[in-house]
């Protein structure tokens, strides 16, 4: 999931594209950056047998309903109403966004999200209309299982949930607390209500994925290896608020210079 | 007094190695996707014409020899000459078909590049943030090296997600699971699939 900006301030924004918005799709806009081998940050995954199996019933299950639904719903919504949809059910997810920033600290990001629940629950129309964003107030995301990295716990291995998909025991906690502790918003609707909600979220989110997914698919040499590392990729840089990685196995893979024995970058023989 | 303030100027970036670079860097970058996206909204130009020129163009600024090396990580030491030139030309293949069809999505995305971080003596990260037509925003950033006058892309970070990190995981996967081979068969097979040379 991305946010949805306005570019106010601009020092310079021109009609551009970058070749690195080429490449983006391709490294996959799905998911974070260190699953990588002999490095501490890697995510373990001593459970491959056992996700790669899941990992295929979910394809299969994707494959027959998800995915056609999803562009279902891409071909009969305008862009306009699906951006309604996306800020709608943003706006709901805004007092467990408010309840992680606090639990995290950040006074200031928690300031955002309650003035952008406000501003967009009442003037933009219960939240379809993401006015906040035009104020000044950028959308974030925040979670219980980000909260649980901030606070020192360990991810655990990699889980592939069904449907779900990518997942650790830490974020599997967290999506549980997210929904059954810190959401007020099923104390106002009905249950009916609330699966509307959580199916409407998942199609949409699926929806929303379908480019990422497609470049994935048809770039990859191991889509179950690729879709764990970009699972872990994204999720790394959404602990760190978006920032670039910054760990040491990452860094090291720049630093190793012993390519040039019979071969080196500028004597192509 | 201008001709002073330069030399000021001048002697501060001389003596701070890292913003010297970091400057170079977002020049770089800045020149670099002004070139792109000339291409791209060159009405002149047909597809193929346009693709033909992206890939001469990236051909000059990313270093593609060097991102499929550190791609390939710790087996490029155990591979065979011969291993080493047919992955090279088919990892390079890869990367510009990939480009090619992301390019037929292009709609005027707008580009503006953040600010720069000094990664080591050598490497800067470009941070830049694309908007797109829908009003999404992504942030990509480009990892810049830096070898006498000469810059080149190594990496390219879409919204936290490393083009190498993300490589090397399935190459190493692939390698592990099936040789140098296997994973040649692989490459071999997807760039069946793509027409550009």
């Amino acid at each position: 999931m991305t946010e949805i900006g306005y570019c106010a301030g601009r020092r310079r924004c021109s009609q551009i594209l970058l070749a690195a918005l080429l490449w983006l799709p391709a490294t996959g806009m799905v998911s974070a950056g260190m699953a990588l081998a002999q490095s501490e940050s890697e995510l373990r995954d001593p459970l491959e047998p056992v996700n790669r199996v899941v990992f295929q019933f979910n394809q299969v299950v994707d494959g027959l309903v998800l995915k056609p639904v999803a562009q279902l719903y891409n071909f009969a919504l305008p862009q306009f109403a699906r951006t309604g949809v996306r800020n709608f059910l943003d706006n709901l997810r805004s007092p467990v966004i408010f309840a992680n920033d606090l639990l995290q600290g950040e006074d200031e990001r928690a300031g955002t999200t309650l003035g952008r629940f406000m501003i967009n629950s009442t003037l933009g129309v219960f939240g379809v209309w993401d006015l906040a964003t035009r104020l000044g107030y950028e959308k974030h995301y925040e979670d219980f299982g980000q909260t649980l990295a901030i606070y020192g716990v360990q991810p655990g291995p990699y889980l592939v949930l069904p449907i779900l998909g990518p997942s650790t025991p830490r974020d599997a906690t967290g999506f549980a607390v997210d929904a059954l502790v810190l959401d007020p918003v099923p104390y106002f609707i009905t249950d009916e209500e609330q699966w509307i909600r959580y199916g409407t979220e998942l199609i949409a989110t699926r929806a929303e994925l379908l480019p990422a997914t497609d470049d994935l698919e048809a770039n990859s040499l191991d889509l179950y290896v690729s879709y764990r590392t970009v699972f872990w990729q994204r999720r790394q840089s959404e602990i760190r608020n978006g920032s670039a990685p910054q760990d040491t196995a990452y860094e090291d893979i720049f630093s190793d210079d012993s390519f040039d024995d019979p071969v080196s970058s500028d004597e192509t023989p | 007094m201008i001709l002073a303030a330069s030399l000021l100027l001048t002697a501060w970036f001389a003596a701070t190695p890292g913003l010297a670079q970091d400057a170079g860097a977002i020049a770089f970058a800045e020149n670099v996707s002004s070139e792109v996206v000339n291409i791209l909204e060159d009405g002149t130009k047909s597809q193929d014409d346009k693709l033909q020129a992206i890939a001469t163009l990236l051909d000059e600024h990313v270093d593609f020899d060097l991102v499929g090396k550190l791609v390939l990580g710790s087996h490029w030491r155990d591979a065979t000459e011969e291993q080493r030139q047919e992955y090279l030309s088919l990892f390079r293949e890869l990367v510009l078909a990939n480009i090619s069809r992301q390019l037929s999505f292009y709609s005027g995305q707008e580009f503006e590049i953040l600010d720069a971080q000094t990664l080591s003596d050598r490497d800067t990260m470009v941070k830049t943030r694309v908007e797109a037509p829908s009003g999404n925003v992504y942030r990509v950033d480009w990892r810049v090296r830096h070898e006498g006058d000469n810059f080149s892309v190594i990496d390219v970070i879409g919204e936290g997600i490393s083009l190498v990190v993300t490589q090397r995981s399935e190459v190493g996967e692939t390698v592990n699971r099936r040789g140098m081979d296997g994973l040649l068969a692989s490459m071999r097979e997807k760039a069946e699939f793509t027409v550009i040379d």
